[in-house]
């Protein structure tokens, strides 16, 4: 098959695209974006295990990880080690979900005044269902009071869920792009939660 | 980040019901915790080096169990802090586990000291671990961590990596188009990163060595290394349980042993009237005469039952032992497993402790495990066949 990150190793009996571990792990592939020439795939061992760590930590309060160099790579790598963790079993359900955002935002501010869309609808599922929760690309975003409320709330409802991961990957803090009360309850929050890197 | 501090601490008596651990292992940790924290009760004097002594046993069970490790066979659930195996680093055991690990601080202590009706020497005990740790008889090379068990791991590494800028095979049939990626690393860094793609002739003299962990770990069924079993065969400190095969010798087996630790998934192929082809579990059929029979059917009939007992897990280990014993000494099987299983697939120890069993050429059973591997994935591996198939 060609999507399939298994084939090497593969001991089935026959490869078709009935099989379980594929469509499991494809199924997470698709609905977080990762393409087989993503650069996530081929990241070292010493990263996968870095991130499986920081997964694990972040069950039941919200990590913030800081990465100067690229917040996106770095989403993914942890998208792709939390989907060859947790792919066993899904059911096709949105266990790993890498949300966008930014995206999020745009699509919120574009709904107001006409129904959700499907595309937000399935977000806002994806983001209830998921047991790893990575939150990205919050470097692209003009943080008003709505913005920095939405993005609090959505960290607090996953408070205290100790089989549900949530990992923010943020640029320093300090690059933040915000201002308002809620922005600086937001910096003291991520703040409080930051991780190291190591 | 420690999940458990001073500033955030877990009551003793929480730790077997609500310690945060990863979830897929909360149910053992449950298990392993209660017994120690049972224990730790009705031991327990409040000296500082009885409590260090309960979270060096606790920090160990915690890794044992996520790192997927069966709990050495010579750490006994009714004296789990006197019987502390002494083939961990503490230190190395701590960073290892990261997050998870507790400290004396990150526990409140609220359980009754239970004075003189102790019997645990904690101050000469907690000095002899530390010593024991340091002067683990196990070789440790310099290798940073202890070497995790999926490194051995015959299905393929947990996160798998690939290049698709080289293909290693690609075709087309009737119904769709297969590929295999190279896997990377190309030069496997574990045992676990051998696929079929694998080239061995890339491979230089140290990095083959390199695929050796650094400590023991039992890659054979839980039970065949569980003491308390108490049963009528040999045990063996390393290799655990030498089953009674008839017709070869306790070193014969122990050969085996050596050569085959891992013996699990083994399969036959069955044709079925109504399902086609089948792959079945091996050890529930075994072939006498010619003959395939049920094992539930066979086995008390077969003379080794009687020491062997009922056990599951022994018995799948005897019908696939036997087999393999039979295979290397000639005999033509009308039934035999699906896909090869060459010597040395998995190697389950360093070097120095093979060499201690007289199997001096080291350089040579790592160069067997890459091949075995390589071989065991290719004559599995769907893809392959297909071609193969459609090659006929």
């Amino acid at each position: 098959m060609n999507n399939c990150i298994f084939s090497g190793h593969c001991l089935e009996l026959r490869c078709d695209y009935s099989c379980p571990i594929l469509a499991q792990s494809a199924h997470l592939m698709d609905i977080n974006g990762l393409q087989l020439q993503n650069p996530a795939l081929h990241a070292t061992r010493q990263d996968y295990a870095k991130y499986s760590k920081i997964i694990a930590a972040s069950e039941g309060d919200p990590v913030v990880l800081i990465d100067s160099k690229s917040t996106t790579h770095t989403a993914d790598i942890i998208t792709y080690t939390a989907i060859c963790e947790r792919w066993r079993g899904c059911q096709l359900h949105a266990w790993v979900y890498n949300l966008n955002f930014s995206q999020y935002v745009d699509l919120i501010q574009s709904s107001w005044g006409n129904s959700d869309s499907d595309k937000l609808e399935q977000i806002k599922q994806f983001i209830q269902s998921s047991k790893v929760l990575i939150i990205s690309n919050i470097d692209y975003v003009n943080f008003k009071d709505f913005q920095s409320q939405l993005l609090l709330n959505l960290l607090e409802s996953r408070v205290r869920s100790y089989d549900r991961s949530t990992i923010v990957v943020s640029p320093p803090i300090s690059n933040l792009i915000g201002d308002g009360r809620m922005f600086s309850l937001l910096t003291t929050y991520l703040t409080k939660h930051k991780v190291k890197d190591k | 980040m420690r999940i458990y501090t001073s500033a955030n601490q877990i009551d003793i008596t929480d730790i077997p019901d609500r310690f945060a651990g990863p979830s897929s292992y909360r149910a053992k940790l449950s298990l392993i915790h209660t017994r120690i924290v049972d224990y730790a009760q009705e031991h327990f004097n409040g000296s500082k080096k009885n409590k260090q002594l309960i979270v060096d046993c606790l920090n160990i069970a915690t890794y044992c169990v996520i790192s997927s490790e069966v709990p050495p066979f010579d750490w006994s659930q009714n004296d789990p802090l006197n019987t502390i195996p002494d083939t961990y680093d503490i230190s190395e055991i701590e960073e290892a586990l990261d997050s998870y690990c507790l400290s004396i601080d990150a526990i409140k202590w609220n359980i009754p000291i239970q004075g003189s009706s102790s019997n645990l020497n904690s101050s000469n005990k907690s000095t002899n671990i530390q010593t024991k740790f340091k002067q683990s008889n196990i070789p440790q090379s310099s290798k940073a961590y202890p070497t995790p068990s999926s490194y051995l791991w015959v299905s393929g590494p947990t996160y798998p990596r690939i290049d698709v800028n080289k293909p290693w095979l690609a075709f087309k049939d009737d119904y769709a188009e297969y590929k295999i990626y190279t896997t990377l690393p190309e030069i496997p860094e574990c045992q676990s990163d051998v696929s079929v793609t694998t080239d061995m002739s890339k491979m230089t003299e140290p990095e083959f060595m390199n695929l050796y962990p650094n400590r023991f770990i039992p890659v054979r069924e839980p039970h065949c290394y569980d003491r308390e079993l108490d049963l009528d065969m040999p045990f063996d400190e390393q290799l655990g349980y030498i089953l009674p095969i008839h017709g070869y010798t306790e070193d014969q087996v122990r050969d085996n042993i050596v050569k085959y630790p891992y013996i699990r998934n083994i399969k036959r192929v069955q044709e079925n009237v109504t399902y086609g082809t089948q792959l079945v579990s091996f050890w529930k059929q075994i072939e006498i005469d010619g003959e395939l029979v049920p094992i539930e059917a066979a086995w008390t009939s077969i003379p080794d039952s009687a020491h062997v007992g009922n056990d599951t897990q022994l018995v799948r280990e005897y019908v696939i032992r036997k087999y393999l014993l039979d295979r290397d000494n000639g005999f033509q099987h009308k039934y035999p497993m699906y896909g090869t299983m060459d010597p040395f697939l998995v190697l389950f120890m360093p070097p120095e402790e093979y060499i201690k069993l007289g199997y001096d050429d080291t350089s040579k059973l790592a160069r067997d495990c890459v091949r075995a591997r390589i071989n065991y994935n290719q004559s599995r591996n769907p893809i392959i066949r297909r071609m193969q198939e459609l090659d006929e």
